[in-house]
């Protein structure tokens, strides 16, 4: 079966960070039977994401542990001649990103030509991973587009059970490597102001005469953190010194992966390094992707109603920790504008108080989730499902 | 063309060679301010009815049917009828070609009634109508946020959540494109 993903990057690096994901866990569930071809309009961005890739390109055959992907830039299609002349027969749009109209349009018209054959037989719409309800409620929708023979499907991944499931990474994250220094820390957030989490980090560390070293990515949030950092260390010097910051330049995937298994606070953003941080089984916080009229607080809220239920088993002091986390993550992502303003009600130290306890509801969460909610899994079904 | 995120209960559109008409539309946010919809759809030529989401940005053919104002009269069971304001003619639209309209409609209002092929197939309500609350638990003062809400009835019957301080007997606006309250009016 031939499988075309459709990638549109938006902004950075999360959108072509999942559909590559996506190619090679759809490679892992099908033991390297798929023919996948990954069609990107931003080359550079996944060169920077994946350096196997090279600078620049039109077609690239990328190799990764779970086989090989086919990387077309759909900027340049009309170089693709002989790609054109093999259709896939599903073509994921991944996040709504539209089939390139050159390519679509070619199958199609050859399929009204009387070429059967060449033409995709499904189209699925990847949407974005929410939890809220409604993923179940669209997951695997028709959405007929009025072409006749080519049929499209929502595809909706989410935390439950009837939805698409979680896109996971490659099979086995790297080993824990524990800093015997004090504390590991990330920060990768939008535009924000952390001015409490120094404050606050800096106390926790003297209480307990304990260093952290914080990792401050590159990307939005460096320059809030680095501001607010400063500024600390300006008022609270002696305290400042039981942190070390590292202003961490680019990640690829991997090393990324690396520091969140091996850390134990970070705080994460937008989709991508969302999953990564859950899977990881460390305690963070996530801040979503701004919605107009401050509606990503309603996403913020679905994941904490389909976390807090795994909080239970850890009794009423489970309960209480998910009060104060839940707290947390509502007030980081309460917000109109992504800025750096201070924000007076934030707290975080209920994660690195009860850092086990946490780590020990994500682990049963996320054993699930490995167990129910394999995305590249559930999508191989569907198509199997559909004689592809 | 006209798109998904134009349409509305009771709009006929042509998807390929379906002519669809809406019955139930419900819009949701997705990511980075992206958002889709899903359509309850009655197929007018198999007169089958299906589910669909669609993108906001999906399009489609409109297409120009006759539509006449029309006063609904009264219901007898699952049939409704309404009579044309021009020629006073009756006519009879099964509950189940409505839709969710029911929930909003009442005797003597005025609607517009979708014909195709000579018979009339749906009917298009205003976004906004006014309905008034027969029942709900009594109103607590002082909360004006509207972001708490009890469920209530509606005079045609239909339960919606308002917000904790309105009455029983007052009048609300109500968006007939997913039955949401939307403010309290004065009549």
């Amino acid at each position: 079966m031939r499988v075309d993903l459709v990638c549109h990057v938006v902004d950075n690096f999360g959108d072509i960070a999942v559909t590559w994901r996506l190619a090679r866990s759809l490679l892992r569930a099908s033991r390297g039977a798929l023919q996948i071809r990954l069609l990107v309009d931003d080359w550079a961005a996944f060169h920077a994401l994946e350096p196997g890739l090279p600078r620049q390109g039109v077609r690239f055959e990328l190799r990764s542990k779970e086989g090989t992907v086919t990387v077309l830039s759909s900027t340049a299609l009309e170089q693709l001649a002989d790609e054109r002349q093999q259709p896939a027969d599903v073509i994921v749009e991944a996040f709504g990103a539209p089939t390139p109209v050159v390519w679509l349009e070619h199958f199609l018209a050859a399929a009204e030509r009387g070429e059967g054959s060449l033409r995709p037989k499904i189209i699925l719409h990847l949407e974005y991973l929410t939890a809220e309800l409604w993923s179940q409620d669209y997951h695997l929708l028709p959405s007929p587009v009025g072409r006749s023979g080519v049929e499209r499907w929502f595809f909706v991944p989410g935390f439950h059970p009837k939805t698409g499931g979680l896109i996971f990474p490659s099979a086995v994250l790297p080993s824990r490597v524990r800093d015997p220094e004090g504390w590991i820390m990330s920060l990768f957030s939008y535009e924000h102001d952390f001015s409490n989490f120094w404050d606050e980090l800096g106390n926790f560390l003297e209480e307990r005469r304990q260093t952290a070293r914080v990792y401050v990515l590159e990307g939005r949030s460096r320059s809030g953190a680095r501001a607010s950092w400063e500024r600390y260390c300006q008022q609270e010097a002696q305290r400042a010194q039981r942190i070390l910051v590292v202003y961490q330049g680019f990640m690829d995937h991997d090393a990324y992966s690396a520091l969140l298994a091996g850390g134990d606070f970070h705080v994460v953003r937008g989709e991508a390094s969302w999953v990564d941080a859950l899977l990881s089984s460390r305690p963070f916080l996530w801040h979503a992707y701004l919605q107009e009229g401050g509606h990503q607080s309603v996403k913020v809220e679905a994941f904490l109603d389909v976390w807090k239920p795994w909080f239970a088993s850890e009794g009423s002091e489970g309960d209480a920790v998910f009060e104060q986390v839940a707290r947390s993550f509502r007030a980081f992502n309460e917000r109109l504008v992504n800025d750096e303003s201070e924000k007076p009600h934030e707290r975080y130290r209920v994660f690195w108080e009860h850092k086990d306890l946490i780590s020990r509801v994500l682990s049963a969460w996320v054993s699930w989730l490995r167990k129910n909610a394999d995305l590249g899994g559930k999508m191989l079904e569907f198509l199997d499902q559909n004689r592809l | 063309m006209i798109a998904a995120s134009e349409l509305r209960v009771g709009d006929v559109f042509k998807n390929g060679n379906d002519v669809l008409v809406v019955q139930k539309l419900e819009g949701t946010k997705t990511g980075r301010n992206m958002s889709v919809t899903k359509l309850r759809v009655k197929n007018l030529l198999s007169g089958t009815t299906a589910e669909a989401a669609y993108r906001m940005s999906d399009t489609f053919e409109d297409i120009t049917l006759d539509v006449k104002k029309m006063n609904f009269q009264y219901s007898t069971g699952d049939t409704f009828h309404f009579m044309d304001n021009e020629s006073f003619e009756q006519y009879e639209i099964e509950k189940e070609e409505l839709g969710d309209a029911p929930n909003f409609i009442s005797e003597g209002m005025d609607v517009e009634i979708v014909f195709y092929e000579g018979k009339p197939v749906t009917v298009r309500l205003p976004i906004l109508v006014d309905r008034q609350i027969t029942y709900c638990e009594p109103g607590i003062k002082g909360d004006t946020s509207g972001r708490a809400m009890k469920p209530a009835t509606m005079d045609t019957g239909y339960e919606m959540m308002v917000p904790l301080f309105c009455e029983i007997d007052e009048w609300i606006r109500v968006d007939t494109r997913d039955g949401t309250y939307k403010e309290r009016v004065k009549k």
